[in-house]
């Protein structure tokens, strides 16, 4: 089933966000990445404190494309502030992350992180 | 709608075996040749000695050796170790220490020289230029009185790259330095004459070459070399060079799969040119990839393609009805950057990105056409992702 959904969610183009049609001014942006080159840029549109639409840019294996994908579907109509409340072990019941990739998922929440940073200040 | 994995394109991986192989293999298991062929006092162990020196015969003529010039060894990487390890051990002087190889070879080659090391002997290993093979002039200039031994690989498992193996052959015998070559993926693949080439010892692999895997050989020199010594203890087998009771089934394997590569090998290279050809025609507009080693001097069976700022696994993921590897097979299980391509200098952001795709006799034309088509369109997919057009 978890495998199933990577597949799924890494096939899943509909929110990766398109500088030449997105207008990035709309969105609050966070950023992270890792010493193997990996890289996930989140796009996050809020109004009255909720996300109201999520894009993503990623590059990287299969497994962080496929939690990147599930995550920005999942975060859409959240508060901001409760936005990081999805953790590592929601995101490992949905997607198979094997053991030696958990880091992929701390890379999400760094990335998470420095949207919200970035709408603070 | 293709099934997952369907089409395999990982040929320097390993082989399927020849249906050739698989009735003789299969033939012999039936009949009464599960004699120890050591054991020569009675009918059945004779039997299997018969079978096995034939095979010999074979496995020599393919490279112009004389049959008791091939030992048996359980695959290249053992007969590597044996021809390092056993040649330097044997061979060493105080005045001839230092071990010549490269940074492109297989593991199964830097790993003895790095042990060598430990026993204190010296080890060298060059560069290869940006296309994955020795430049001869660098070579030249390396080898000094102090060289005992220079191993090199005759095609590169990475990237296809061919190593000009006369060439070196005739400046170390000129030398007076020992040549070893690592074949695994040239045997059977291109004409190599042992003889012509100067070359003293040479790892034979057979399922590279539709043949059984557990199985392979190392020539000797007889003439040149002679003895070695021996990495494991027991019995006398092998001139007592490599003891351990011999598998019959799988020699007889071995040298039809080899029967059969001297057979077709012209064809065999053909057809892998074409299917290079195809494959490359078909995604020649595709940017930011890099072919690694596409000269004459290229293996075409062999196509490593990198791929700037991606990274292989999502490549191979989205490619999921197709079997190829991250650059070799033996490191596809870890993180680990590829030592070749990093030796031949290709710089980080393609080495993330790089795949070996590997064509063999059973791949058709419409395969490679359609891996490339599959490999262009993950290639657009993923750059999309990372937010490049």
């Amino acid at each position: 089933m978890t495998q199933d959904s990577t597949r799924h969610y890494f096939n899943q183009e509909k929110h990766v966000f398109d500088a030449l049609e997105d207008d990035r001014s709309n969105y609050i942006f966070g950023s992270a990445s890792n010493p193997l080159g990996m890289q996930i840029n989140l796009y996050f549109k809020v109004e009255e404190g909720t996300i109201t639409d999520a894009k993503y840019n990623v590059n990287g294996c299969s497994t962080l494309v496929a939690i990147t994908a599930f995550y920005v579907e999942q975060v859409i109509g959240r508060n901001l502030e409760n936005c990081t409340d999805f953790k590592a072990s929601g995101i490992h019941e949905i997607i198979d992350v094997p053991k030696n990739r958990m880091d992929r998922v701390l890379l999400l929440e760094n990335a998470v992180n420095a949207c919200i940073d970035q709408k603070k200040t | 709608m293709r099934k997952i994995q369907e089409i395999y394109l990982d040929y320097a991986s390993t082989t399927p075996l020849a249906e050739e192989v698989v009735a003789e293999m299969g033939t012999l298991m039936n009949k009464n040749a599960f004699g120890n062929p050591s054991a020569t006092d009675h009918l059945f162990g004779k039997q299997a000695y018969e079978l096995i020196e034939n095979a010999r015969q074979e496995v020599a003529s393919l490279i112009n050796a004389l049959p008791d010039e091939i030992i048996w060894t359980s695959g290249a990487t053992e007969a590597n170790n044996l021809a390092i390890l056993g040649l330097s051990r044997f061979k060493a002087t105080d005045s001839r220490r230092q071990i010549i190889s490269s940074f492109a070879e297989h593991k199964s080659v830097i790993e003895p020289c790095k042990q060598l090391e430990k026993e204190g002997l010296e080890s060298l290993l060059l560069s290869p230029n940006s296309n994955g093979s020795i430049d001869i002039n660098e070579f030249e200039k390396a080898i000094s009185k102090k060289t005992l031994l220079v191993s090199f690989m005759h095609i590169n498992n990475e990237v296809g790259s061919i190593n000009d193996i006369k060439s070196i052959g005739k400046i170390c015998r000129k030398s007076n330095i020992f040549f070893h070559v690592d074949a695994a993926q040239g045997i059977g693949k291109l004409s190599v004459d042992v003889k012509d080439c100067n070359i003293d010892l040479m790892s034979l692999s057979a399922h590279k070459i539709y043949g059984p895997k557990g199985i392979g050989a190392l020539f000797i020199n007889k003439e040149s070399v002679g003895r070695i010594d021996p990495i494991f203890s027991g019995g006398g087998q092998e001139r007592a060079l490599r003891p351990g009771t011999l598998a019959t089934h799988q020699i007889i394997g071995m040298a039809r799969a080899y029967r059969i590569a001297k057979d077709k090998m012209t064809d065999d290279h053909d057809h892998l040119t074409a299917c290079r050809k195809v494959f490359l025609d078909n995604c020649k507009d595709l940017r930011q990839i890099q072919i690694n080693s596409n000269s004459d001097d290229t293996f075409p069976g062999i196509l490593s393609i990198s791929a700037k700022d991606l990274h292989a696994e999502s490549i191979i993921y989205d490619m999921r009805t197709i079997a190829v590897s991250r650059g070799s097979a033996c490191t596809s299980d870890n993180e680990e950057t590829s030592h070749v391509l990093k030796a031949m200098g290709l710089a980080q952001d393609f080495i993330n990105g790089t795949i070996r795709f590997s064509f063999g006799r059973n791949t058709t034309l419409e395969e490679a056409k359609y891996a490339s088509e599959l490999y262009g369109n993950s290639v657009n997919r993923l750059n999309r992702l990372r937010g490049i057009n």
